[in-house]
């Protein structure tokens, strides 16, 4: 620009001075003339003349020599300024990251001028002018054919002020997107003469766009794989929904957002589930209430497609700092698909009462099977013990009254008969313990453990007089929560044993002892009678087991079983250790 | 209690509603040996007892120290003999004790509940069962009182168990 001015503004300038000189001309001899007539009419005397002449003329020359001096002086010093203006204009386009730039409108486009800053894109200013490269030559060549397009459009129909956005590939630099605004200069006829842009760098906005959309696309799939769709609301803009929700309530994504009534009425079947809820809660964002934070559950209208379960999501959150357009609040919320789910729970419901159903009749069956045991305990009280009571009343009639025609041999007989009556009915007896055990109702009760123990051995004396050296080893305080005839039947039952298995012994002992542990009672009966062998521990507590012959330890094979079916019932452990010769201990462990 | 059509110089009859010919004769054979004067009426099930009762009533027969009752019976089970017996408005206070095989302890409750005077599980052994016999001869043939709580019924389970 300063250093070779346009035409036009020199041919200007010369008409300026040419018409300035014209006039002083014109001017300068009007005055010659006049003036040389006044003073020939005026003066007479010829040296007062030749003395007046020759003042005017240094008047002349004094005059002149100030307008001269007024008009350089003014156009010098307004040269001075435009060339400081210039330079500073110069110095900001320098040190702007904005590259100006000035093409002729003619095939090519070449470049009549580029800011000096063109160094700070990597490019030869020189050469650009020059033409080498020429300005197009630098375009992406995949965006070239469409701006050229464009450029063609706008010399031919304007407007004449337009942004295009490309890709320039520089030398240094690399590829460049700029976005170049541009302006046309036309002539009176209206054709463009030159094309006048500015180019700014947007690489790393470009960047960040790209960036940003990526992003969006990532949220976008993570929603759509997770048929989870998100919006906000806030009482000035309201809603904002995103793409996967529009899918969601099955509306084009491309569509405006709905407003809440709209929503409730056409989208949601308020009916359902949370449904009344939601629509109050939403109904009240739309008054300008703001919302607790909640998740309710609601079915998508059926207007809009196939069975959908939705469950909303409502979040309250503060408004963006600085940012007040929204309002005092926002709601962030989001839209699960859940009909899967849904589904699954109504499934499950449905198998939930099925089991029900069927437990129900399990428990019928159940209560009629023991309604059948219970009356077949009743028909062995009843019907077992009848006949045995005739055998044994006859033999014992025929043993008194007949004793005298039996010879020794009939008496053995009848001894053996009433023999096999009393083991019968022992067996008989403990059979219909051990099948009225379950009904009988338990208790709690908490009961000192060293009395029972004294209570049952007293209760067994008799049958076992002195039976062996018996050590009691229950803490006098130790008392236990449980139910006292369960306790007593298992203590019992293991003493019986213990006497019974250790009095084969020189020295019969037996040793009840009992200890609090951390969330038991430990009850151990321990005997040094003949024991067992290991591989019976568990088989023994089954019912009609015997480990050893009926002749040598009489017993119904129930005991164990009864101290079982007992101990279950009292949530307790059982356990028995032995070895054959070598004594038995039996333990159990009440919970406390 | 008096019976007011019998003989005063024999001694009442003992009732025995039962329908095991077994458990029949062996009583029999047990009070015999006990030499008990008191002679023995039989009713074999629960209808014949009815009858027995509208019988003594009527004074067509001599009314029964003791009525011996079974539960299990044909036809009328000796619950309902019981509660008919103790509603009737002549014989409502005859003793009645129950002989039965049956030790389950609805069935006591419920004969104490209904007015039975004691409860006797039916012992196989036949020296327990002589000395059944003999503690009913002992109670209510020869002191013949019923004692009183025959009517008021005021005794617990806990008791009849023990009683047991």
């Amino acid at each position: 620009m300063t250093r070779d001015a346009s035409p036009g503004i020199r041919r200007g300038a010369a008409i300026t001075a040419l018409g300035i000189t014209l006039i002083y001309l014109v001017l300068g001899l009007m005055w010659i003339g006049f003036s040389d007539r006044a003073l020939l009419a005026l003066v007479d005397d010829v040296e007062w003349l030749s003395r007046l002449q020759t003042g005017k003329g240094w008047a002349y020359v004094v005059v002149t020599a100030g307008l001269l001096f007024v008009l350089i002086h003014r156009a010098l010093a307004a040269r001075d300024r435009a060339a400081a203006e210039a330079g500073r204009a110069a110095r900001i386009i320098d040190h702007s990251p904005v590259l100006a730039i000035e093409w002729e409108a003619r095939d090519g486009w070449p470049v009549t001028y580029v800011s000096p800053n063109a160094a700070d894109w990597g490019l030869d200013r020189e050469a650009l002018l020059a033409g080498d490269p020429d300005y197009a030559s630098l375009i992406h060549p995949d965006d070239l054919p469409s701006i050229v397009e464009e450029v063609q459009m706008h010399l031919a129909h304007g407007p004449d002020r337009y942004t295009q956005l490309y890709r320039l590939v520089l030398p240094v630099l690399g590829t460049v997107w700029v976005e170049d605004r541009t302006w046309l200069s036309r002539d009176t006829d209206g054709r463009v003469t030159r094309i006048h842009g500015v180019l700014l760098d947007v690489t790393e906005r470009r960047r960040l766009e790209l960036e940003r959309q990526r992003q969006m696309e990532r949220l976008e799939r993570a929603e759509r794989d997770a048929g989870l769709g998100s919006w906000e609301y806030d009482p000035v803009n309201g809603f904002w929904w995103s793409d996967q929700l529009f899918r969601l309530l099955g509306r084009p994504p491309d569509g405006p957002e709905p407003d809440v009534a709209t929503l409730l009425e056409r989208d949601l079947d308020t009916e359902s589930a949370d449904g009344p809820r939601l629509a109050a809660t939403l109904r009240g964002m739309a008054a300008g209430t703001p919302p607790q934070s909640q998740y309710l559950h609601v079915r998508r209208h059926p207007g809009r497609g196939p069975e959908t379960w939705l469950r909303f999501g409502i979040q309250r959150a503060s408004s963006f700092p600085g940012e007040s357009p929204g309002g005092a609040w926002r709601v962030q919320g989001t839209a699960l698909d859940i009909t899967e789910l849904h589904q699954a729970e109504l499934e499950l419901r449905a198998f939930n009462a099925d089991l029900e159903r069927r437990v129900e009749r399990r428990t019928a069956e159940l209560q009629v099977a023991n309604q059948e045991l219970e009356s077949f305990s009743y028909a062995v009280s009843h019907d077992l013990k009848a006949p045995l009571r005739g055998i044994e009343g006859y033999s014992q009639l025929l043993e008194a009254e007949h004793a005298g025609r039996l010879d020794d041999e009939g008496r053995e007989f009848v001894r053996n008969i009433r023999q096999g009556v009393a083991q019968m009915n022992e067996l008989i007896g403990d059979l219909l313990t051990y099948s009225r055990m379950e009904r009988r109702p338990l208790e709690q009760r908490r009961i000192r453990l060293r009395d029972l123990v004294g209570e049952t051995l007293r209760a067994l004396e008799p049958e076992y007089p002195a039976a062996a050296t018996t050590a009691i080893d229950v803490p006098d305080e130790l008392e236990v929560e449980t139910d006292p005839d369960g306790l007593g039947l298992i203590l019992r039952n293991l003493l019986e044993n213990a006497f019974k298995f250790s009095a084969g012994r020189d020295e019969p002992r037996v040793r009840v002892a009992a200890q609090r542990r951390t969330s038991v009672v430990r009850l151990e009966v321990e005997d040094n009678g003949i024991g067992f062998d290991e591989a019976f521990r568990e088989r023994m507590f089954e019912i009609f087991q015997r480990l050893n012959r009926a002749e040598d330890y009489p017993g119904t094979g129930v005991g164990l079983a009864l101290v079982r079916r007992a101990a279950r019932r009292l949530d307790a452990r059982i356990e028995a250790e032995g070895r054959p010769g070598e004594g038995a201990t039996f333990r159990v462990e009440l919970p406390q | 209690m008096s019976a007011p059509m019998s003989d005063p110089g024999s001694p009442p009859p003992i009732c025995v509603v039962e329908d095991s010919p077994v458990d029949l004769d062996l009583l029999r054979h047990a009070f015999r040996r006990r030499r008990l004067a008191n002679p023995l009426t039989v009713a074999r099930d629960g209808e014949e007892a009815l009858a027995g009762l509208e019988r003594w009533a009527r004074g067509e027969e001599p009314v029964p120290a003791v009525v011996l009752l079974d539960i299990r019976l044909p036809r009328i089970n000796g619950l309902e003999v019981l509660r008919a017996l103790r509603a009737h408005p002549d014989c409502g206070r005859i003793p009645v004790v129950m002989l039965t095989s049956s030790a389950d302890d609805a069935d006591i409750r419920t004969a104490y509940e209904s007015g039975a005077n004691s409860y006797i599980v039916k012992p196989v052994d036949f020296d327990r069962f002589m000395d059944v016999a003999e503690q009913i001869e002992l109670y209510w043939c020869v002191l013949n009182q019923p004692p009183a709580s025959v009517f008021t019924s005021g005794r617990s389970p806990r008791d009849e168990d023990s009683a047991r």
